[in-house]
């Protein structure tokens, strides 16, 4: 008898375990949320401590041809929906700006899906501080998502496109890709910002969005110093940045020689770097590999290439891509601000010089050597012969 | 050692060393789990990278002791153990404290999983989540020691390889090389060290298990398989993190590890909701501690209230109304990490050095050092142990 309850209970039991299995008693639909894609922070007219947010959602099915509510909705051609929505806020807080725009739509907002952060350049140091502390801080916000500056106001960039598909989304599409143009930007996500804001030793950097006349374009980087943008390196010299951090991949480079140029593609780099220091000198060392294939020989000609013309090409390469990287990192060192992480590469070799690092890497780093070694390798020459 | 049986008949038990071993593995880790990191770098600094790495010598020498004790006293478990080893008075006292710190043990643990639980369910009261998992882990102490083994010879290894497979692939994600290259102060590595050990806490559950595994072969490796695969998962995780965030950036993470599986994102992968996978891994495992551990606690009470070893089931309930109720009094994370910090590190060493080396040198002079049980070395045919 007793053996037959127990049955009883535990049968009762596992089936009421079942019904919680599927999870769907408070499942929303994914077309009734507002999944924020995309989030613009813009000074507020007239207050130093309020934001003006925008929020990119999608606007998922076909047969939603309602009109948006209010500031900043994507273009719309006659007939055509599009297929994003912006919301505008002025507000203290990303949170507190998130319940205000929920009074202009009934479906709730969700944190978990943003692509990019975008942020102007005049946007005040501890401004951008208190807005990355803010993002890390709530747990269901996206961490990997991008975050980028804008030489306009950042709404502007919300604005864009044909609205087929929602500008964040494409931003996200452009910089987690794998594309060629992604070599001339680099590719800071919300978490990377925040770590390199408070890490010595090394300054935050970002992509820049530029604005252009029939939308955006993304490419080069905004150098920040103590959380400033202080400089913004074109896309052409952004490549070489890359070169020495992440990598490159896919890419065609045209090297000047004389008599006459020629290209190097599907370009693949990896890089590595350290720093000494000796006697208040500190020296910034740089080694890069890169593995390319002879896309045009040097004047376009068919003739087979020897070894020895390899063997040259290769180091007329290796001394152009040296000097191109010799330059942008002087250009970072012109204004005392290390993107690289050399200094973050000191205080872990020496860890008792963080205080020293801390406060005077800017200096020493504007006053370092540079010691750039790079090889490359043509791995191919093409199917001429 | 028995089991509660229908019949009047008395079934003996005996565990695969594999059994064992996961047994022992998934029996300890969980309360620091989700913050080991940042509890580390607070400690030692840049040196936390060395505490992190000698943690696994460390608890080797904690798996020894654990070891040896069972070899000396393989007859007797728990409380029984403890009164061989220190003499009835001396061991009922201590039982009883063991029990007590236990329990406030657990219930942290069940706490810090429990407000990591709530980054992924927000809308999710934390009672309930904590009251159905220990309603759930209670039916798995219930069905007893057998049950425990299996369930935990099955979650153990998916659970380890999904972590060791999720953060190797953060590590070779990662684009930066962020480890420090040298030891910078060796106080500060003592100190995490010394900061880190409730790592191991759960680990004193081996002493409940002696007698279930007596005859198996290579009885002596288990306690210390566990210890070596924790050591390795911990490194590899901590190097995930460190080579992400860096040192400065993850003193200011309070939940690193959690904040670095939100940074995985396998797109066109054959896991695709990456996130879920987490929490019912997590869980799991976590739910299998606990069940682990109010076995434990209940067979100790059981003989702490001087009753036989088969009425354990009795004392399943108090054991984990105590710690459901202790787990839920927390107000808030800090509360916790600041106990964590004060009381629990301190208890941890007593518990997991002290008392196992006390254990050890009394049973050298009690039992000498190759005490002999003619009656144990031999189980029936077809129960002995198995070998893995």
């Amino acid at each position: 008898m007793k053996q037959k309850l127990l049955r009883c209970l535990q049968l009762v039991g596992c089936t009421l375990l079942v019904l919680t299995l599927p999870g769907c008693w408070d499942y929303e639909k994914i077309n009734e949320r507002a999944q924020v894609i995309g989030i613009a922070v813009d000074p507020a007219a007239g207050s130093a401590d309020r934001f003006r947010y925008t929020f990119q959602i999608p606007k998922f099915g076909s047969g939603d041809t309602s009109e948006p509510s209010q500031a900043g909705s994507g273009p719309s051609d006659a007939g055509r929906s599009p297929k994003f929505q912006n919301y505008t806020t002025e507000a203290d807080g990303l949170i507190d700006a998130l319940s205000k725009v929920q009074l202009e739509n009934d479906k709730m907002f969700y944190l978990s899906d943003v692509e990019i952060i975008l942020v102007p350049e005049k946007l005040g140091r501890e401004a951008v501080r208190t807005l990355v502390a803010e993002c890390m801080r709530i747990p269901a916000l996206d961490k990997e998502a991008f975050f980028a500056v804008t030489t306009c106001p950042a709404y502007e960039m919300f604005q864009g496109g044909d609205g087929d598909k929602a500008p964040a989304d494409e931003m996200e599409h452009w910089l987690g890709g794998t594309m060629r143009q992604v070599a001339y930007s680099p590719r800071v996500h919300l978490w990377q910002f925040w770590r390199d804001l408070r890490t010595p030793g090394i300054d935050a950097h970002t992509e820049v969005v530029h604005k252009v006349p029939n939308g955006y374009r993304i490419g080069g980087m905004m150098l920040y110093r103590f959380g400033v943008p202080k400089l913004q390196i074109p896309p052409s010299e952004s490549l070489y940045f890359n070169m020495l951090t992440i990598g490159v991949n896919h890419v065609g480079v045209p090297i000047p020689s004389k008599p006459h140029s020629f290209i190097l593609g599907n370009i693949a780099t990896s890089g590595r770097h350290w720093t000494t220091l000796k006697g208040g000198q500190a020296t910034l060392h740089a080694r890069v590999e890169i593995k390319g294939k002879l896309d045009r020989s040097p004047g376009g000609r068919e003739e087979s290439l020897t070894a020895a013309d390899l063997a040259r090409l290769q180091n007329t390469a290796s001394a152009y891509f040296q000097q191109q990287l010799a330059d942008t990192m002087e250009q970072t060192q012109r204004i005392g601000s290390d993107p690289y992480g050399f200094g973050e590469w000191l205080v872990d070799d020496h860890p008792e010089l963080e205080g020293l690092i801390r406060v005077k890497w800017p200096i020493l780093y504007e006053k370092a050597k540079r010691d750039i070694r790079v090889r490359v390798k043509i791995t191919q020459k093409g199917t001429l012969v | 050692m028995t089991s509660r049986s229908n019949t009047s008949q008395i079934t003996p038990i005996v565990l695969s060393g594999f059994q064992v071993t996961c047994f022992i593995a998934s029996s300890f880790l969980p309360l620091y789990f989700w913050v080991f990191p940042r509890i580390a770098v607070d400690a030692a600094g840049f040196d936390a990278q060395w505490s992190v790495l000698l943690l696994l010598p460390v608890g080797m020498v904690i798996g020894w002791l654990h070891a040896e004790t069972n070899r000396l006293f393989p007859d007797v478990a728990g409380a029984d153990l403890l009164m061989a080893a220190f003499g009835k008075a001396v061991g009922w006292v201590v039982a009883a404290t063991t029990l007590l710190l236990y329990i406030w043990f657990v219930s942290l643990s069940l706490t810090l999983f429990a407000y990591t639980l709530r980054m992924y369910f927000p809308n999710t009261p934390r009672l309930a989540m904590l009251l159905g998992m220990v309603v759930v882990a209670s039916f798995g102490a219930y069905k007893g020691v057998e049950t425990l083994a299996r369930t935990a010879s099955v979650v153990y290894p998916l659970t380890a390889i999904f972590v060791v497979f999720t953060f190797v692939f953060i590590i070779f994600q990662s684009p930066h090389h962020w480890f420090v290259h040298r030891v910078y102060h060796l106080s500060s590595v003592g100190k995490g060290i010394y900061m880190l050990i409730p790592l191991f806490m759960g680990f004193n559950i081996t002493g409940m298990l002696s007698p279930f595994y007596t005859t198996a072969p290579r009885r002596w490796w288990y306690p210390l398989i566990a210890v070596m695969i924790g050591g390795v998962v911990m490194w590899i995780i901590f190097a995930a993190v460190q080579l992400l965030f860096g040192v400065r950036a993850m003193q200011d993470l309070g939940f690193p590890i959690q904040v670095i599986l939100q940074l995985m994102r396998l797109r066109g992968w054959i896991i695709e909701r990456f996130g879920i996978f987490v929490v019912i891994f997590a869980t799991t495992f976590t739910t299998v501690f606990l069940s682990n551990h109010i076995w434990g606690l209940a067979t100790l009470l059981t003989r702490v209230c001087r009753q036989p070893e088969q009425k354990n089931y009795l004392f399943l309930f108090p054991v984990a109304a105590a710690i459901a109720t202790v787990a839920v009094l927390y107000p808030n994370e800090e509360v916790a990490f600041l106990h964590l910090r004060t009381f629990l590190v301190p208890s941890g060493w007593l518990l997991l050095v002290v008392m196992p080396l006390l254990a050890v040198i009394l049973g050298y002079i009690r039992r000498g050092f190759k005490p002999e049980f003619p009656e144990l070395t031999k189980a029936p045919s077809n129960l002995r142990g198995r070998s893995w």
